[in-house]
């Protein structure tokens, strides 16, 4: 059998087996190694059994289970919570002042997060009983802060950054700071339609209370946590001090210490964080180990450079291909997992858009962007879901609740997309360029 | 018999995953300290990158029997909601475990043979510290080797099962349903 129809068959089993709910890493390690065998014969055997070793041993990679250990520290303290009161008491007197709060505690929360489904259970928990008590529409509010999960990944520090940057051979250093200015805009952006919506039609939620400025003053000291351990991680990388390794590795050692000291993070927390840490790295890794293995069956064919001939001789401005690509991505993410169609994708897709003369950088925040809304958007939605069964509202409700914020979601998609100074300048003024 | 090869099984994917946590907050202390030897003590060390390195590796394939154990994997479940029951529980409970026996198997097989080649050759890596590289590739056997008991409790478990005429198919035991975690 010939290599081609081997990547051809090997692409639909995988599919077929991925989409009936086979376990993502396996689906690709599956087809790999046995279609690696029917087409390479032993010399395959030699690949799967070394790649483990190869991808790993790598400091590439090191950023991502520190990354994910802040998570999981911050997730068994009241960090989250403190993050959110104090943003609420800022923003309770404005309508929709507590969906605005939401919104904004997650945006802080994802500065030393770096992923959507966390932020969205710490500050969910917390704002559930605000929004009951004030009376806030449950499928609209809910839909913002589902919304507002976008800025986890897209604020740094990022996981799904890391993977993008390895996989696409990019600075790591670069592709976080290219997330912030998009990061703070689309937060604006989020907060500013909540707000409009809710001044307009104050059923959907108005004002809350109006807290004295004393207390609002005094509700920053909980901040302080955060804003240390972010201006010490971006700091860091942006003026080229540290790498994003080290950079992360020192917030993480400042965070723990914060949670410990002035947390009273104990033994069994921290054994709970640890762990929780460790298998949430081993989620990930599982995939991008069957994803690199399957890749090398589908990269010996031909597939990759037929794309790549197609997409170059198309009769359109190289602009319209980036649209395109970002409209099947789209596409892509209602039905399948964001971490998934980012492995097996940038690989083909970032030599072709650089060879269009594009900022591989700036593609990254575009992923990443896309790869949310895949979250958010059923019949594939983890986080979705997640909202909804925290929040405890109807999947209706829920799905039109979003739809002005989802709407939004694609606006700033394509603003950066028309703009991509908004995410490579501030990387272009960085430290050692 | 069977009750305590499972009983083993999850108490050392239990702490090996533990282990695996540990390893990553030492990662993280190491690194942290090289930062400081360089900028504080203007005295560079060169091995906090090796120790990182090393326990990235391990700390994958330490956690990696209990993310099975858990069933933590992303999935996509589209078409298994169209399933029937019985289909559904074939799928998770005897193929599924099949055939991530046949991908972490060979992956166990293939990285012993590969650690023993790294073994007598005495191979290091190509840095300063030369850390000899067996024990780094072994522990990825060990790992892969956890994970395949774990799997293969879980076929026998569906095999058990089956043979008695889909006694637990809603899963009152310990089987895996498709939307556990989710």
């Amino acid at each position: 059998m010939g290599i081609d129809s081997v990547a051809v068959i090997a692409a639909i089993t995988m599919l077929i087996l991925l989409l009936s709910g086979v376990p993502i890493a396996y689906s690709l390690g599956f087809t790999a190694v046995v279609l690696g065998v029917v087409a390479f014969g032993g010399l395959s055997l030699d690949k799967i059994g070394w790649t483990t070793y190869h991808l790993l041993y790598n400091q590439s990679w090191t950023p991502l289970p520190m990354f994910t250990l802040m998570a999981c520290v911050i997730a068994q303290t009241r960090i989250g919570e403190d993050l959110y009161r104090s943003a609420r008491n800022w923003l309770a007197a404005i309508p929709g002042g507590i969906v605005a709060a939401s919104i904004a505690g997650q945006g802080v929360l994802a500065a030393a997060l770096g992923a959507s489904a966390p932020a969205l259970i710490t500050v969910g928990k917390v704002a559930e009983p605000e929004l009951k008590k004030f009376g806030y529409d449950m499928g609209f509010s809910v839909g913002a802060i589902l919304c507002g999960g976008v800025l986890g990944p897209l604020i740094p520090p990022s996981a799904i950054m890391v993977i993008y940057a390895v996989v696409a051979n990019v600075s790591l250093g670069r592709l976080l700071m290219a997330g912030i200015l998009p990061g703070i805009l689309l937060a604006c952006m989020l907060i500013g339609v909540a707000v409009v919506k809710c001044a307009r039609n104050p059923a959907l939620g108005g004002p809350a209370e109006k807290v004295p400025f004393k207390i609002k003053i005094k509700s920053l000291r909980n901040v302080w946590a955060v804003v240390l351990i972010m201006i010490s991680i971006l700091g860091s990388i942006y003026f080229g001090i540290a790498t994003p390794t080290e950079a992360a590795a020192v917030g993480s050692v400042v965070l723990l210490i914060i949670s410990i000291v002035a947390y009273k993070l104990r033994f069994k927390g921290l054994m709970t964080a640890l762990t929780e840490a460790a298998l949430l790295n081993a989620v990930l890794m599982f995939t991008i180990i069957g994803a690199n293995l399957f890749s090398y069956v589908i990269g010996s064919s031909s597939l990759a450079e037929m794309l790549m001939g197609f997409v170059s001789n198309a009769p359109f401005a190289p602009i319209f291909i980036v649209v395109i690509l970002m409209l099947v991505l789209l596409c892509l993410g209602f039905f399948l997992d964001g971490i998934t169609i980012m492995l097996l994708t940038v690989p083909i897709i970032v030599p072709v858009i650089t060879g269009l003369g594009f900022d591989p950088i700036w593609l990254g925040v575009l992923y990443v962007v896309n790869m949310e809304i895949g979250l958010i958007t059923p019949p594939m939605a983890v986080n979705f879901f997640l909202a909804r069964n925290i929040f405890n509202v109807k999947t209706r409700d829920l799905a039109f609740g979003m739809l002005p914020f989802l709407f939004t979601l694609i606006i700033f998609l394509f603003i950066v997309l028309s703009f991509p100074e908004l995410a490579t300048w501030l990387p272009n003024t960085m430290a050692g360029r | 018999m069977f009750k305590a090869v499972n009983r083993i099984v999850n108490f050392l994917s239990h702490y090996t995953s533990m282990l695996a946590g540990f390893l990553i907050l030492i990662m993280a202390i190491v690194t942290t300290y090289g930062v400081i030897m360089r900028y504080v003590f203007q005295s560079p060390e060169y091995y906090s990158v090796e120790i990182s390195l090393m326990f990235m590796v391990w700390s994958f394939v330490l956690a990696a029997a209990e993310v099975e154990k858990r069933d933590q994997h992303i999935k996509v479940d589209i078409l298994s909601q169209l399933m029937p029951e019985k289909g559904k529980y074939f799928l998770f409970n005897i193929f599924t475990p099949i055939a991530g026996l046949i991908f972490a198997g060979t992956i166990t097989w293939r990285s012993y043979v590969n650690a023993i080649y790294s073994l007598q050759i005495g191979e290091v890596s190509a840095t300063v510290v030369a850390v000899p590289l067996f024990p780094v590739k072994i522990v990825v056997s060990i790992g892969y080797g956890l994970l395949c008991l774990v799997l293969l409790v879980r076929l026998v478990k569906g095999l058990i099962s089956l043979a008695g005429g889909f006694q637990n198919i809603n899963g009152e035991d310990e089987m895996v349903t498709p939307n556990e975690n989710v």
